[in-house]
């Protein structure tokens, strides 16, 4: 079965990068939330396989969207992928059972490596 | 200003118009202390900061440079610096760019800096100054023209 | 952003030019917008972080710039805008946004702390200009006053 991947981030830039390199590497986009109140609302609605997760974003950030996924679905499969990766956001991302965090920028094999490590 | 807070952002500079925009930049020499007016390349863009300090950091783009970076990341041509596209393609470069630089400074003096959202803008003969605090610049030469990254820090 | 969010800034525009003898002052009408275009001479930007995040601009003529300056220092004739006088249109930009954020804009998210910092204020200089402050959308509001007008740019990622 083709996995079905969830995309979050406030910029529409990241999402053509995202779709161009998951399509080409036989992944569907599953749908694209703009912030983490879409990303709850999508992944609620979509069931995907994996999350790609933006943190700093509008409404709700990242990793409060994270918390809601894991509490709603504590199997859920999500990967940060963030511009910021201090020591303390990772610690975080961690807490909340966070399977990989990447730091932007990325490059098909950074995203293709890590989709094959969790799912 | 401590020339050391510049290290970080121009090596996330190089590296990341590098990977993400297969642009090489290679700076003109070390960083200096810059005066207080900025007269743009064509296409810049700020992103503030604060936490234990304050500051900002910009990046200034000649037209060519913003126009090829957009074209190299999307795949299209583009011929305004004002299309949507090319405004967004700088301010994301820049975030990443920020967050990185910012990244390293967490971890390695503790700063606690969070970033604002990124500001990005073209027009003609634009000056951009930042008031009473002192910043640091390096210029680059790209096979495409210039570009200028710029550090000012204040105390918080 | 809802619009709740939006008359707080106009609020604090008011009391703080209004405190430099600043009068007639009216609002416009609100637009949305994804990018901004600026087209008066000078703009002065600066940023949010915390659980307020986001831009904020302010733009105006050379004209206004220069009443504006001249009302903060006591009617001291402005000739030209030069570092004293960007020094003042950056801090004008900073105490309406502060107290906007902590006058009013606090009152609106009830039961959560609110905890921000004011990034440092760029002034960009030009005119024909076209901004991204948000990568959400951007609310404009026309302030008119007794010396101009001023333009109120909100990108408040909320």
């Amino acid at each position: 079965m083709i996995k079905r991947i969830l995309l979050v981030d406030d910029s529409p830039l990241i999402h053509n990068l995202l779709r161009k390199t998951l399509e080409k590497h036989g992944y569907e986009v599953a749908g694209d939330a703009m912030n983490g109140k879409e990303a709850v609302e999508l992944f609620t609605q979509l069931s995907p396989d994996l999350v790609f997760m933006d943190i700093t974003m509008p409404i709700i950030d990242g990793l409060e969207a994270a918390k809601a996924i894991k509490s709603q679905q504590p199997t859920a499969k999500i990967i940060m992928l963030s511009a910021m990766g201090d020591e303390e956001i990772v610690s975080q991302a961690k807490a909340l059972g966070i399977d990989i965090f990447l730091q932007k920028p990325f490059d098909d094999y950074k995203i293709i490596s890590a989709i094959a490590k969790v799912i | 200003m401590d020339m050391r807070m510049t290290v970080p952002f121009v090596e996330a500079l190089q590296d990341i118009f590098k990977q993400m925009a297969m642009i090489e930049a290679q700076t003109d020499g070390e960083p200096f202390t810059d005066n207080e007016e900025v007269h743009s390349y064509g296409v810049s863009s700020i992103i503030t900061f604060a936490g234990k300090i304050k500051g900002r950091f910009l990046i200034d783009l000649d037209t060519q440079v913003a126009l090829q970076a957009a074209k190299n990341i999307t795949g299209s041509s583009y011929d305004s610096p004002k299309e949507q596209m090319v405004l967004a393609v700088v301010s994301e470069m820049n975030n990443i760019i920020s967050g990185n630089a910012i990244t390293k400074l967490n971890n390695e003096y503790g700063l606690s800096l969070r970033l604002a959202p990124p500001i990005v803008f073209a027009g003609t003969d634009v000056i951009i100054s930042i008031p009473k605090v002192a910043s640091a610049s390096v210029t680059c030469t790209t096979a495409y023209g210039k570009l200028k990254a710029s550090v000012a820090i204040s105390k918080a | 952003m809802e619009d709740k969010y939006i008359s707080p800034f106009l609020e604090a525009l008011k009391n703080v030019i209004g405190q430099f003898g600043v009068t007639d002052i009216h609002f416009g009408k609100p637009e949305r917008k994804e990018t901004m275009h600026v087209d008066t001479d000078i703009t002065a930007v600066l940023g949010l972080v915390g659980n307020v995040r986001g831009n904020v601009a302010y733009s105006m003529s050379s004209e206004t710039a220069k009443k504006t300056v001249s009302a903060m220092m006591y009617g001291m004739p402005v000739e030209e805008i030069d570092s004293i006088a960007r020094s003042a249109i950056g801090e004008m930009a900073n105490m309406i946004t502060g107290n906007a954020i902590s006058s009013s804009l606090s009152l609106l998210l009830s039961g959560e702390k609110i905890t921000f910092d004011i990034t440092p204020p760029s002034i960009i200089f030009g005119k024909d200009i076209y901004f991204i402050i948000s990568s959400i959308e951007t609310v404009s509001v026309p302030v008119d006053t007794s010396i101009g007008r001023i333009e109120v740019n909100i990108g408040l990622e909320m």
